[in-house]
């Protein structure tokens, strides 16, 4: 097992271990205590815990985001549809969610069984684990649409106090993501049919502005098959004036969960 | 009949140590520093202080002893230390950063290690090393350092380098092949190692 140590001289071992034992005996080193490296341990797993919260917290906030504003929809639109998801998308969430999912992967390579495993794999699996508990909270539990509300009437105060409150009411106030004026996307309550022409009424800002949207011939994505007079649609395709050349039309079997109160003014 | 430190496992003596008899620490220097300063020798090459380096590597080991756990193998814990020390000497005095995203560390990879490598090939591979292994790159290096000088198996190695143990099988594969590159392009005549 031992080599020859042609750059190391006895003496120059010797030297070593004289010159450690008399820094040791000398400088008065003192081993640090079992104290010290157990706080280092717990701090670091509770930032880590605390961070993967956050990661949770933001990918729930995502999902929900994208629930209230019915922008799901569009990915059963077609290539377009799908365009359109990915323009509406919460995209600056997301990327603060990856530097944190990021910061969390750096930080579990501290400890033994992060290093142990592949990197990419690591990755995968907090993503995983995030975003399937964002869902679960999203969608087994009723905090968002209390939050929401809470945020946009301006509720009591929450019953922990260290401004949380206030954080939390400023992250809720940008879930919902207003359309810009006079988009041909809309939810609107249908007043007549005629062939495929649907005339609808906009139900987002309480005004009676009364659209015309007209869809294309033998288009699975924009049909009034199955639809009524009554019932609340998501419409997107293209506007002019009072008009909408749809691309896609969906029924909307449990509308937005919470729609805006009136005495809300509209972003 | 009290047992002497040499027959004393290194986890014994580094559990008197933790307990506070620290004259047993100088036992722990005398079986690792020749294997240390013969890793540093191999992996910074021509620096005069790797002395230091050694020396500093193992006041920081006595300074965190008390981290060490019991349950694991010192020889890992200690090559580590040393092994960090090394790599912020080389990124100290290097332009180039020595650490870059590692793609062997982003996939598992099957893990396959010879439990008897052939003696020939080892001393082959040390003969190539002492000549060509400054040409190599730092992940390269120290890699056939630990395995093929140190005789460190893969379990241990990962441990040193903090990786998955099916890195550190690629990683000495294409270690070799780098070796071999590089003995080729200094030695044209010679065409197989």
């Amino acid at each position: 097992m031992e080599h020859p140590t042609p750059h190391t001289p006895t003496n120059d071992t010797q030297d070593l271990k004289k010159n450690i034992l008399h820094r040791i005996h000398h400088e008065k080193l003192i081993m640090r205590p079992r104290l010290y490296f157990t706080v280092k341990l717990v701090i670091l797993a509770v930032i880590a815990l605390a961070v993967l919260l956050i990661s949770i917290f933001i990918f729930n906030f995502i999902l929900f985001s994208i629930r209230l504003n019915s922008h799901d929809v569009f990915l059963g639109f077609g290539p377009r549809g799908f365009l359109t998801f990915l323009y509406f998308f919460p995209w600056s969430w997301l990327i603060v969610d990856l530097i944190l999912i990021g910061g969390l992967e750096w930080l579990l390579r501290r400890f033994r069984f992060g290093y142990k495993i592949p990197i990419l794999y690591l990755l995968a699996g907090i993503l995983f684990a995030t975003v399937a508990l964002g869902f679960v909270f999203d969608r087994g539990t009723d905090w968002n649409d209390r939050m929401l509300r809470r945020a946009e009437l301006h509720h009591p105060p929450l019953p922990f106090n260290f401004h949380a409150e206030e954080m939390f009411e400023g992250v809720y106030r940008q879930a919902r993501r207003p359309l810009p004026p006079r988009s041909g996307i809309c939810k609107c309550i249908i007043v007549s049919i005629e062939k495929n022409v649907l005339t609808a009424q906009d139900t987002r800002t309480g005004t009676t502005t009364v659209l015309t949207i007209v869809l294309p011939l033998n288009d699975p994505h924009a049909t009034t098959t199955s639809l009524e007079v009554g019932d609340i649609v998501f419409i997107a395709g293209d506007r002019e004036n009072d008009s909408i050349r749809a691309f896609g039309v969906r029924k909307m079997i449990n509308p937005t969960p919470h729609p805006l109160p009136s005495t809300v003014p509209n972003p | 009949m009290a047992i002497s430190p040499i027959e004393k496992s290194d986890e014994e003596i580094v559990k008197l140590v933790q307990d506070g008899d620290s004259e047993q620490f100088g036992v722990l220097v005398e079986r690792y520093q020749a294997k240390l300063l013969r890793y540093g020798h191999k992996f910074l090459r021509a620096r005069e202080d790797i002395q230091d380096i050694v020396q500093d590597a193992f006041i920081s080991a006595y300074r965190n002893i008390k981290s060490f756990d019991l349950s694991q193998r010192f020889s890992p814990w200690i090559y580590r230390i040393a092994h960090n020390a090394f790599a912020n000497a080389l990124r100290k005095s290097s332009r180039n950063p020595l650490f870059f995203i590692d793609f062997d560390t982003l996939l598992s990879h099957p893990v396959y290690e010879d439990p008897e490598p052939r003696e020939k090939e080892r001393e082959e591979i040390k003969k190539y090393i002492d000549k060509t292994l400054e040409g190599l790159k730092p992940n390269y290096r120290e890699v056939l350092i630990l395995h093929y000088l140190e005789e460190l198996p893969y379990k241990e190695i990962a441990e040193i380098l903090q990786v998955p143990v099916g890195t550190i099988g690629v990683r000495i594969k294409r270690a070799k092949d780098a070796l071999k590159k590089a003995y080729l392009t200094q030695n044209p005549s010679h065409e197989s190692l």
